[in-house]
């Protein structure tokens, strides 16, 4: 069996069998994987970084899939050779600085576990944090078996699989090129109330509601806030997410998919009507360029994008983003530019 | 257990005043050295105490080394005692002393990259980081010991000593290109950066990481009061700069002409 020429594959990747995906890694090169456990654990060791996810946006647009895997070819110049290593709670607020000084780090770590948590509060204050390009990705599962699978991360080199570290893939680039992390969020502040919180953290009760305290529980469900809409930070013009996980009524409490910070002011997101039609029209001229792509399986399940193209832009829909710091409902895009 | 003489581990801690070493264990193989010490206690003429010790608050923390032993200092401080200004004492809750502190503070601010912060110094990273974390969020003060100069070429990190493959080991020293005065990036002196950190001025921001830096540097100038630490911050957003002069062309442009 051969794989399909790389001309027919999206530059961020494509959907394939676990067959035509080992092809590929025995051909040589580097890669990003995603797909089922059981599709993962029959690749052949290789130059390749994985974590398990059954949702995409493939070549034929989205998909929700145990039967292939989601390919996508790294950036690696000649000469070049990428590195790849585990990371756990002591060492990964050293993955900034381990990282090469020319280049870009690929993250991915399992969604739920202590690791996930503590990148999302820490992240920000890791030494080097935004001086090297760091983006990647948190391993999910099929939301069918929540409670009975677990997220897993894998270093392809070796054959190894994790529900607990991270895997890390530090990619040098040569000086004539530079990468190039950039978000596509939808999602911009709406006009309501601005709110802040009075502690960090992944859930929430007391907040300040135009500076007066109220239970965020209570704000929801009484103003009847749609919470697949994220509230929204802009952080000096860049707008960033946190997802709603749940609201339980009877705790008065609200969960998050990220932690919201008590020095950041939020507002709960304007609606986007139509997001495929909204994507296209925010990707940049050069996305097809765009060298390899994540998206959020909230905007997969909210915005109906079974069977939908997001772009030439492909890629898994995941438990979160990472853009330097973690990330909701947001598509990351890496790119490779010239010097 | 190798003996020293007090008088000698006092005169090289520089204990004075109405302070004393009541014990210490130099422990040669562990490299390391732990020195007890409490308030001056009057004796009688068989060296005991006339009245007995008095027991405050006990603090730990780390000081200088001396050669490879760590010294390591309890000290027994008396209620309403003043160790602001002891050079053997710390900020309670905080791993250093203001000796080891004002050290470790030097090399925040020349832009020596925490991990080889702790290499050289015998450090651990959860100490050296809780005090940068400390420093971020305003929690204690900033200690150079001069007035802060305009920032030098950082030092080069030392190749990483674990078992990291090559490629990594290599990636640990930094190549930055520096600017230079006469480069694109303000020098680190220029009031610019306090003017763009403190949202006095404001750019048009292309660049995703400057987005998430600036709004960092900005949410911690808000907590934090004291000048040298708010210049470290200062020099963090300089070095980002620098480091990204290349991406940079169109923020610098404004920032040189705000």
């Amino acid at each position: 069996m051969t794989a399909r020429p790389s001309s027919l594959r999206p530059a961020t990747g494509a959907l394939m069998s676990v067959e035509e995906a080992g092809v590929l890694v025995k051909s040589g090169g580097w890669f990003s994987i995603a797909g089922d456990e059981a599709l993962l654990r029959r690749l052949p060791p290789g130059h390749w970084i994985g974590g398990t996810i059954p949702y995409f946006v493939g070549q034929d647009g989205g998909r929700t899939t145990r039967e292939q895997v989601f390919v996508t070819t790294l950036p690696v110049a000649a000469g070049h050779a990428p590195s790849l290593r585990w990371y756990d709670a002591a060492s990964l607020p050293k993955v900034c600085t381990d990282a090469p000084a020319n280049g870009f780090t690929i993250v991915v770590i399992p969604a739920f576990c202590d690791l996930h948590s503590a990148f999302a509060r820490e992240a920000p204050h890791y030494d080097d944090m935004y001086l090297k390009p760091l983006l990647g990705w948190i391993a999910g599962i099929h939301l069918d078996d929540l409670g009975s699978k677990a997220p897993l991360v894998v270093n392809g080199e070796t054959g190894e699989f994790d529900g607990a570290r991270a895997i890390v893939m530090h990619v040098p680039l040569p000086d004539t090129q530079y990468a190039r992390i950039d978000i596509v969020n939808l999602f911009e502040q709406g006009e309501g109330d601005r709110i802040r919180f009075t502690e960090s953290g992944f859930h929430a009760r007391d907040c300040l509601v135009n500076g007066k305290l109220a239970n965020f529980a209570d704000y929801l469900t009484q103003h009847k806030i749609d919470t697949r809409l994220p509230l929204v930070a802009d952080y000096s013009g860049a707008m960033i997410n946190v997802s709603v996980k749940g609201v339980d009524e009877a705790d008065r409490r609200v969960d998050f998919y990220a932690p919201v910070f008590d020095d950041t002011e939020y507002r709960i997101a304007r609606p986007v009507p139509d997001y495929e039609a909204a994507l296209a029209g925010a990707l940049p001229a050069d996305a097809a360029h765009t060298a390899w792509s994540c998206n959020c399986i909230l905007n997969y399940l909210y915005s109906g994008l079974e069977g939908k193209r997001t772009g030439p832009i492909t890629g898994p829909m995941t438990f979160g983003e990472v853009a330097y710091q973690l990330l909701n409902q947001t598509m990351v895009t890496l790119s490779i530019d010239k010097a | 257990m190798t003996g020293i003489d007090k008088a000698l581990l006092r005169q090289l801690l520089a204990i004075s005043g109405a302070w004393e070493i009541s014990d210490y264990q130099l422990e040669v193989r562990k490299q390391r050295c732990d020195v007890w010490i409490g308030p001056l206690v009057e004796r009688n003429w068989f060296g005991r105490p006339k009245t007995p010790p008095t027991r405050g608050q006990q603090h730990t923390w780390q000081h200088l080394s001396f050669g490879n032993i760590r010294f390591i200092v309890h000290v027994n401080a008396p209620a309403g005692a003043d160790l602001a200004r002891l050079p053997w004492t710390g900020t309670v809750g905080m791993p250093f002393t203001h000796a080891l502190a004002q050290q470790v503070f030097v090399m925040f601010n020349e832009g020596v990259e925490l991990p080889a912060i702790c290499k050289l110094m015998h450090l651990s990273l959860n100490d050296v980081w809780k005090y940068r974390f400390a420093l971020d969020n305003g929690l204690v003060k900033g200690q150079a010991a001069t007035p802060t100069a305009p920032l030098a070429k950082p030092v080069a990190a030392p190749a990483a000593t674990t078992a990291a493959p090559a490629a990594t080991a290599a990636a640990a020293v930094p190549t930055v290109d520096l600017a230079t005065d006469d480069g694109a990036v303000p020098d680190v002196t220029d009031p610019v950066w306090l003017r763009l950190a403190s949202g006095d001025l404001k750019l048009d921001i292309k660049v995703l990481s400057l987005k998430l830096m600036l709004t960092k540097v900005r949410s911690q100038l808000e907590v934090i009061s004291d000048d040298e630490v708010r210049m470290l911050k200062l020099r963090d957003l300089h070095r980002y700069f620098v480091k990204n002069e290349r991406v940079l062309g169109h923020e610098l442009s404004q920032l040189k002409a705000g």
